[in-house]
């Protein structure tokens, strides 16, 4: 009794489907998802264990290792292979490499059942309660072992570490004579109010009275300075919390001799 | 497959079954494997709950997260240990021991990478992402450039997903895992034709101090050992197959030739030291036996010079950089070794032992006491009743590896070297103990109390492996930031410090820091951070001599953590192993030693976090 082989085809149908959509050029990477993972770490070895191995030669567990040896040698190698050329590792070279070995082996694997009986499955020697029981505990397991997941998942996200707040000063790639850019990110716990102090030579040139931020949220000015860089030995910048006015709560400068664009 | 050929096999076969050990079970039912598996997901979550209760220093933690590892083995080691078990039950509780155990080692971060060797790889993939090109130069790690397979599935997977990756490296290292414990189970089940040996054998080697984390790390060490095991497998079907499947199997053993080559340099060189091993047992025991001749098997021998000429083929064209990277740490640890034979040196003096409570030393030494007794029970079964098999007398050859692990502990430099080479030196070891535990079960009567006596050492192998491995026992769970402690000092940050060095510094400028935020800025920073700056954070004042060595290692930034002058060292050092005062701390940094760089002419501060501040030194090191 000859049979359909719906793994191979399934095999050619993503292969096709994956490498269509990244050699268009459409930008589907991320909403490939699980389809990828299967195109990159399961179909190449899946295939070429069906080509290279007539049906019944290796039991379940070599098949599956076999399987997947195959595969992750078929990307390790691929990425030397695919640098040699000029396209180098890129997703459409990646889509080509290994959605040729997935489809050409499965067109080879496809020949090779053609004929080839159908294998009966094993008969079932346990009653329906007692699989019916086992059942319970496999989900059993599966549900718990999601649970452990989401307990550790859910814990590192809400580790509490110490709150704090950066501020950075830099030249500005682009910005004109004398300038400089300043920024300040939140990483605080809850809202914070600052006040910003700018100071050239020690002398207050610009001050920001009231910076808000939420956590995450980030503030940044490019300020052009009243007076030529040339004659500038310093330029600093103070950050106070407005809950603690009398203390520099963050403290940067930059020095006239480094790099500035003049 | 042809008559002569199967009647060949079969006779063969029987040959070599002869010394089969107890009963194998046969029959396609699971067993117990649901119910086990529920326990061992019941022992995860103790374990995931162990981790949220370190995250909030509570000390129940430690207690839910032993009871969780043991939970996951020992009704494991219970069944396996059983001859009722069918050979699909034992594979498949294998599968979920190994499984379970990689989520152990995943829990305890599952947001981001921690340990330090993965921070190097990520680095690795993110420049092969950046450029679509292989071989970029990189100070952080050299030899992970030359070795780049695990980056390439890394870098196929993430181009055709998007996965970031962390994501991806979870994915692949999850299923190198898969292919490791079936890999490894089927190589153990050819060698004795036997599912009860190989069984105890794969569980003995997850018992391995380093089976939970190191070799669970996204690391290139840890990418390549499955593919090692998955070529022992496929070497030792090679032999058992006559004529059908073997261009497949022959295809499939060069295809994980080179890939084992190109994944890692140690694994590489230790799968050919046993290869040799075979070999030269092969060819030994190739005689006539029981009226049968032994198939002659010349594979061995050419499968041992193919790994030889792709492995000198790599290293001369690619590779180099391996040379100087394993020569020096060899060669001292090898001297050192050589003046402790000779009575030069006092392998007391640098002894180290295991850190942590006191029982929990005494547990490591007990263990290793049951590995080496054992190691002589297994090798006498080998001697008494398989020295006519090449593949076991090889493993038996091999598992005396461990003894040189052990030797190592007393140098200096070896103590990391042993801890390495634990995921190789069990390999055979574990084979050897489950010969010799597997005879102890040929008992004529078997009651749960004999059952439990063989349980027992499993159990201590698996408790000396908890305490003897990685992480150290300061690290066992997450939890608030501790001064260089490893895993303990990844925090936020830290990690925010270096994503702002990346976004507004741009990449690969050279940086000195201390071991924490080198490894941080080396990856998250995408910057190039420099070993061997120790003496420039502990001069008093930057000087002519400190001007002049920053100028002759061109350092651009300096990234200060004023942390480090809040309590020692956890693992004995701030900045590189080597620095002046190194496990012998007995007061934090001075603080005026971090500040230093504060007022000094152009140097200018061009980031404050608080506790990070990150100095520019371009104009010092290049002039203006």
């Amino acid at each position: 009794m000859v049979r359909r082989h719906p793994a191979l085809t399934a095999v050619i149908t993503i292969s096709l489907l994956v490498m269509g959509l990244v050699l268009a050029g459409i930008p589907v990477q991320e909403g490939l998802g699980i389809l990828g993972l299967l195109f990159v770490l399961i179909l190449p070895g899946y295939a070429l264990t069906a080509a290279l191995f007539a049906p019944g030669i290796l039991d379940a567990p070599e098949h599956i290792t076999i399987a997947i040896g195959l595969s992750i040698s078929a990307a390790a190698i691929g990425g030397f292979v695919l640098n040699l050329t000029p396209w180098g590792l890129r997703a459409s070279s990646w889509a080509m490499f290994l959605g040729s070995i997935s489809l050409g082996s499965s067109v080879v694997g496809l020949s090779r059942r053609r004929g080839a009986p159908m294998s009966r499955p094993l008969a079932t020697t346990t009653r329906p309660k007692r699989r019916r029981g086992k059942a319970f505990l496999v989900v059993a397991a599966v549900l718990v072992t999601a649970g452990s997941i989401m307990v550790a998942y859910r814990g590192a996200a809400t580790q509490r570490y110490p709150e704090f707040t950066q501020l950075w000063i830099q030249p500005p790639v682009d910005a004109g004579h004398g300038s400089v850019r300043i920024g300040v990110r939140s990483m605080e716990a809850a809202p914070r109010q600052y006040k910003l102090r700018l100071e050239v030579d020690d002398a207050v040139v610009r001050e920001w009275s009231s910076i808000t931020l939420n956590p995450g949220g980030t503030w940044e000015t490019t300020v052009v300075l009243p007076v030529r860089r040339a004659s500038v030995e310093r330029i600093d910048a103070l950050l106070y919390r407005l809950d603690r006015p009398a203390d520099v709560y963050r403290r940067v400068e930059l020095w006239g001799g480094n790099e500035v664009n003049e | 497959m042809t008559v002569q050929a199967a009647e060949k096999r079969t006779l063969v076969d029987a040959a070599r079954n002869a010394s089969s050990y107890a009963a194998e079970a046969e029959g396609p039912g699971w067993g117990h494997l649901p119910a086990l598996g529920l326990i061992g997901a019941c022992g995860l979550l103790l374990v995931a709950c162990a981790y949220t209760a370190g995250r909030a220093d509570l000390p129940v933690g430690t207690l839910l997260r032993w009871i969780g590892l043991l939970l996951l083995f020992v009704p494991t080691a219970f069944r396996l240990l059983s001859p009722a078990a069918a050979r699909r039950e034992r594979i498949g509780l294998l599968v979920v021991l190994a499984m379970n155990f990689y989520l152990v080692k995943v829990l305890y971060s599952p947001l981001e990478f921690r340990f330090s060797d993965e921070f190097q790889h990520w680095r690795s993939t993110d420049d092969i992402m950046q450029t679509g090109r292989l071989f970029q130069f990189q100070h952080f790690l050299p030899t992970s450039l030359v070795y780049p397979a695990l980056q390439n599935v890394m870098v196929a997977l993430i181009s055709l997903t998007g996965l970031d990756i962390f994501s991806a490296g979870i994915v692949v290292m999850g299923l190198v895992r898969l292919l490791f414990v079936l890999a490894l189970y089927l190589f153990y089940e050819q060698a004795l034709d036997s599912a009860y040996v190989a069984g105890i054998a794969s569980l003995l080697y997850m018992a391995n101090p380093h089976y939970q984390f190191l070799n669970a790390m996204f690391t290139y060490q840890a990418f390549a050992l499955p593919i090692l095991a998955y070529v022992l497998f496929i070497i030792a079907r090679k032999q058992r197959t006559h004529d059908v499947g073997s261009v497949g199997l022959h295809l499939a053993l060069l295809l994980s030739l080179v890939t084992v080559v190109i994944s890692h340099h140690l694994t590489s060189y230790l799968l050919l030291a046993f290869l040799v091993l075979w070999t030269l047992a092969t060819f030994w025991r190739q005689r006539k036996r029981n009226g049968l001749y032994e198939p002659h098997r010349p594979e061995i021998g050419g499968t041992t010079i193919l790994l030889f000429v792709l492995i000198v083929t790599w290293l001369v064209y690619v590779a180099t950089v391996t040379v100087g990277y394993l020569v020096e740490p060899v060669s001292a640890v090898a001297s050192e070794l050589i003046s402790l034979t000779t009575r030069e040196a006092n392998p007391g003096a640098v002894f180290r032992p295991p850190q942590g409570p006191s029982w929990e030393r005494y547990t490591s030494y007990a263990a290793v006491g049951v590995l080496l007794i054992g190691l002589a029970l297994g090798t006498l079964q080998i001697a008494r009743k398989h020295q006519r098999n090449a593949l076991v007398l090889a493993l038996g050859l091999g598992s005396f590896g461990y003894l040189g692990g052990v030797a190592l502990r007393f140098t200096s430099g070896g103590a990391e070297l042993a801890g390495r080479s634990f995921p190789f030196t069990f390999l055979p070891l574990a084979f050897v103990l489950a010969v010799g535990l597997a005879e102890l079960s040929r008992l004529p009567r078997r009651p749960w109390i004999a059952q439990l006596v063989l349980v027992l050492p499993c159990i201590g192998i698996y408790l000396g492996g908890l305490t003897s491995g990685w992480p150290p026992y300061w690290a066992r769970l997450p939890g608030p930031y501790l001064v260089e402690a490893s895993e303990r000092s990844i925090e936020p940050q830290g990690v925010e410090a270096a994503k702002w060095a990346r976004s507004a510094l741009g990449r690969n400028n050279r940086m000195a820091t201390n071991f924490t935020n080198f490894h941080l800025m080396g990856s998250y920073g995408a910057q190039d951070p420099v070993f061997g700056t120790s003496a420039l954070f502990f001069a008093p004042r930057i000087g002519s001599e400190q001007v002049a060595e920053i100028r002759q290692k061109e350092l651009d930034y300096f990234v200060v953590d004023k942390r480090l002058s809040s309590m020692l060292p956890v693992r004995g050092f701030y900045f590189e192993g080597w620095e002046a005062m190194a496990q012998r701390y007995t007061e934090p940094i001075a603080p005026g030693m971090l500040a230093k760089f504060d007022g000094v002419p152009n140097v200018s501060r061009v980031f404050d976090s608080g506790d990070i501040v990150i100095y520019d030194v371009r104009t010092l090191s290049h002039g203006p």
